[in-house]
């Protein structure tokens, strides 16, 4: 399981059309916001595949000017996974 | 994962992202982030891919990379991070990463045409030793040949420079980087007299207009975008304008798009000029002060083959770099012909979006910053467009000024940290010295502690001839590291060939089997980024430090090492003796041959048996760095463990000195390790924002105001190609360049125009992106970008499988015409990082005859169903 802490900008005009285009989507959820655009939200999902699409999809709503990872959490690591 | 938990991660990610950011955080969700850090250990460093150079915070765990962030503290990235750098950590565990060396063999021996076969490193270098000697015995050190990179770290191209340089006495080092900074750094030179960008980053947040010149910031560069963007939306009067063959990503937040045609730049950026004199715009009192104007030949070719139709007649090709001094009315006069009227007509730009840029930079109220990358760079006039821009700027006086700069965009993270300022070129020393210059290379000779007359004067093979010369047999040995060149060639087939059919040798050090390294004769497994300790220079000349966070998988082992291993292995009474040198002719020097310096060597100290590895790397000054050192707060260092002191740092304290005094000053190994990168030159521990500019620069003096003092080039003929010279200290150059067709164009056979370039998911020829799974699923092969009507009109489907062909290759591609690049009719973009699609058997090795640099952006091409 992952968590991706993403920064969404979009202009202070349109933030409150994002944000609740954000609240729609089932594995997102908005932590933080400034009225200057900026928003904090986390993506939920089971690996980086679907976390790339689930940016993608962030990224691709109306009015979003921007939107990038910042931190990424991945809760098991590999363990398992040889080095050699 | 229990509910909680899941509440208790997204949380506290939440708020570590928000507080890097300087939101306000509530103290609960502060202390939760808090929690979440207690089992990793965290660590600065620099992301690994473009030359934006983020900083980028790793979290390792029980030896291995768990987790990133953009750094906070990073004045470059600001806490955030593209998608590349998120995954910094998951290009080291590709499952079929290489760790043991791989010979060929057969019958149990070394052969040509054997299998690959893990070998010890012994064996390795036995092999690579022996084949290197015979060689190098039997046709001198022109034989052979080191192709680096832009993504050595800067000790590992210092190494490497040193080895071939002063060691084996061969200038035949030259770096990828000559594919995407030649051009730049070309500019820069004739312009400047010296190397790399007089602004940074900074100029982002002051100025009024962003021009983006052949370049594709939002998808390659998209950090620096961001900040872009952000300067929009805070700073009414901001402009953005982005210029391109094709339409893409930056498109959508311009305020004006200018899709032209490929070539044509020149000829807008003669139609600025000629607007800024014709509107009065022109900034006289900067001019008159700190500029001249020049020019220089036309007929200089195309850096294609001599029997080459269009090379015949070129007088000035070998001379292409040649430049005089001309008056103001001269260069006004040249700038006649780019009218409105015959640049649109030429570029296919309207006349009124044409007025509409030049009245940006002609408006002396306005802040301007260009930026621009490989549209420039890989082009057949790639040196002339990148002076033309520098001419935009200094016209009307916007340069060195915060907010208003010219800025060459890089491609590779130490491009300039490395490529650049170690100088890894087949004609540079450090610090922009050059092997031609006696002075310079006496400098260098004292700062190694080499005998007189040890270092070549002759400018070695660059990369392109360097990859000719396999085929031609005039180099015999090559060692590619940290580079993919048998895919990234233009005219690939070629190489490919050559190198495993002609008598030669080639070793590739590499992370992953790239296609480079299926065609190597030996291959050796390499160390990636955090598996040891390194160093990048960026755009904005920032050096950024950074410590090994794990160790190497199996056998494999950094670049460094590889070099100092191989470096044991001679020793001085076979190189520093009499060398052939075919076509050697330089003041002080026997034609044809490097004397023989072994009896001055002895009198400084050495001995004929000692080792390259003893006199170049393990001096008693070198030792004296010992390992293990504070600095490293616990971090491995398996390459200092392997040689018993603090290689990184010995080499780094080394290479120093040759910039201190120079403009290039650099700071201590230390204080790298303290911060997040400093802007060289560093002088008295404080670096430089904007170079050239009183008050800002500790090399221009007060009342100067200005001072252009690179020292290169600064003397040329004045008022013609045989005028007495002139002396232009402290002035930059203001050159006319005309507009010169390409070297192919789509004809009736032929009839589309082809594009390379790069995509936002992968990285160059994605030997390392292509490893992440994630990265694959989302571009998972390229793609030939074309415009709908074009694919109607010769009934193709948008998916269908097409033939694309030039007069050089095909390749089997699919066809995109939707999505984020928009090529115009009449032009297809294809991206270069499918080793499934070797685009490059297609394009044409023609180069900017200054720079040498390939155009990889157009040649022609025709598209038929598969």
């Amino acid at each position: 399981m992952m968590v991706s802490g993403v920064l969404v900008v979009s202009q202070p005009e349109h933030q409150s059309q994002v944000r609740s285009a954000l609240e729609m989507l089932p594995w997102a959820e908005v932590h933080h916001e400034e009225p200057n655009g900026r928003l904090v939200i986390t993506i939920e999902s089971d690996d980086t595949d679907q976390a790339m699409a689930r940016l993608q999809e962030v990224k691709d709503l109306p009015r979003v000017m921007l939107a990038e990872m910042v931190q990424h959490h991945v809760e098991d690591d590999c363990e398992q996974r040889s080095d050699g | 994962m229990s509910q909680t938990r899941r509440e208790f991660l997204k949380t506290a990610v939440a708020a570590s992202v928000a507080s890097s950011l300087g939101m306000w955080v509530p103290p609960e969700a502060r202390a939760q982030a808090k929690a979440l850090d207690k089992d990793l250990k965290w660590d600065k460093s620099v992301c690994r891919f473009c030359g934006t150079g983020c900083g980028i915070m790793i979290a390792t765990k029980k030896g291995r990379v768990v987790a990133v962030k953009g750094d906070p503290e990073s004045p470059v990235n600001r806490g955030l991070n593209c998608i590349k750098g998120y995954f910094n950590a998951t290009i080291m565990y590709g499952e079929d990463r290489l760790t043991r060396p791989l010979l060929r063999m057969k019958d149990g021996k070394y052969h040509k045409k054997g299998r690959f076969t893990p070998v010890s490193w012994e064996t390795a270098f036995d092999v690579m030793t022996e084949k290197f000697k015979e060689y190098y015995t039997a046709q001198g050190p022109a034989s052979v040949a080191i192709f680096g990179s832009g993504q050595y770290t800067v000790d590992e191209g210092y190494a490497a420079a040193k080895f071939m340089k002063a060691g084996v006495r061969s200038n035949n080092l030259d770096p990828n980087a000559r594919h995407c900074m030649a051009s730049a750094v070309a500019g820069f030179i004739q312009t400047f007299g010296i190397d790399e960008p007089p602004g940074c980053y900074d100029d982002i947040e002051a100025t009024d207009a962003v021009v983006s010149w052949g370049a594709n910031m939002a998808e390659c560069h998209p950090i620096l975008w961001s900040r872009v963007t952000d300067r929009k939306l805070t700073h009414q009067k901001m402009k953005i304008v982005n210029l391109s063959t094709f339409g893409n990503r930056c498109s959508d937040v311009a305020d004006l798009e200018m899709i032209f045609k490929p070539q044509t730049d020149l000829a807008i950026q003669n139609f600025i000029a000629r607007y800024m004199i014709e509107k009065n715009a022109v900034n006289q009192d900067f001019v008159k002060k700190h500029c001249i104007f020049a020019t220089g030949p036309t007929d200089i070719g195309y850096g294609l083959p001599d029997d080459h139709p269009l090379e015949q007649g070129q007088k000035m090709r070998g001379k292409a770099g040649a430049h005089w001094s001309i008056t103001f009315e001269q260069f006004k006069e040249n700038l006649a012909p780019y009218t409105a009227e015959y640049v649109s007509d030429l570029s296919g730009v309207p006349k009124e979006k044409l007025i509409e840029l030049a009245e940006l930079y002609a408006d002396p109220a306005r802040k301007v910053l260009s930026f621009w990358t490989m549209g420039f760079n890989q082009h057949t006039r790639g040196t002339w467009v990148n002076e033309q821009n520098y001419m935009l700027h200094l016209l009307g006086g916007k340069i060195s000024t915060p907010g208003s700069g010219a800025f060459s965009l890089t491609g590779q993270p130490s491009a300039c940290g490395t490529a650049r300022e170690v100088g890894t070129f087949a004609h540079r020393l450090p610090s922009d010295m050059v092997v031609k210059n006696p002075a310079h290379r006496a400098k260098c000779e004292k700062l190694w502690k080499l005998p007189a007359k040890t270092l070549n004067p002759k400018v070695g093979t660059h990369a392109v001839k360097m990859i000719r010369g396999l085929r031609s047999g005039d180099v015999r040995f090559f060692w590619a590291m940290v580079t993919n060149p048998f895919q990234d060639f233009a005219n690939a087939n070629e190489w490919i060939r050559a190198a495993r059919e002609g008598d030669n040798f080639v070793v590739v050090s590499d992370c992953y089997p790239t296609v480079s390294a299926k065609v190597a004769d030996l291959v050796l497994p390499v160390a990636m980024i955090y598996e040891k300790w390194g160093a990048y220079g960026n755009a904005e000349r920032r050096t950024q430090h950074w410590r090994q966070q794990v160790m190497p998988p199996g056998e494999a082992k950094g670049d460094l090492w590889q070099l100092l291993e191989f470096a044991k292995r001679f020793k001085l009474k076979e190189v520093w003796r009499e060398l052939p040198l075919p076509g050697l002719e330089a003041e002080g020097f026997e034609s044809g041959k490097l004397p023989d310096v072994l009896a001055e060597a002895k009198t400084l100290g050495y001995d004929p048996e000692q080792s390259l590895y003893e006199v170049l790397f393990a001096s008693k000054e070198m030792t004296s760095h010992q390992w293990p050192d504070p600095i490293a707060d616990g971090h491995p260092n398996d390459i200092a463990e392997d040689f018993g002191f603090f290689v990184h740092k010995a080499l780094w304290q080394e290479y120093q000195q040759f910039g201190l005094g120079n403009g290039h000053d650099l700071a201590d190994f230390d204080t790298y390790h303290r911060v997040r990168g400093l802007r060289w030159p560093v002088v008295n521990g404080r670096e430089t924002q904007w170079r050239f500019r009183e008050g800002y620069d500790p090399y221009v003096k007060p009342g100067e105001g200005f001072n252009f003092y690179g020292k290169a080039l600064k003397k040329i003929p004045g008022g013609g190609p045989g005028g007495e010279k002139v002396d232009l200290a402290g002035k930059a150059k203001i050159f006319f360049r005309p507009y010169a067709p390409p070297a192919e164009s789509p004809d009736d056979e032929y009839d589309l125009w082809l594009c390379t370039g790069r995509v936002l998911e992968h990285w160059h020829s994605g030997s390392m992106t292509k490893r992440v799974p994630e990265l694959n699923r989302a571009v998972p092969y390229a793609k030939c970008y074309m415009h709908p009507e074009d694919a109607k009109a010769r009934g193709i489907q948008r998916n269908q499988e097409v033939v694309l062909e030039s007069r050089r290759g095909k390749v089997k591609i699919r066809v995109e015409t939707q999505g984020r690049d928009r090529p115009p009719r009449g032009l297809v973009f294809v991206p270069w990082f499918d080793e499934n699609v070797l685009i490059n058997k297609l394009t044409l090795d023609a180069t900017c005859p200054i720079s040498k640099e390939t155009d990889y952006k157009k040649c022609a091409c025709r598209v038929r169903k598969a």
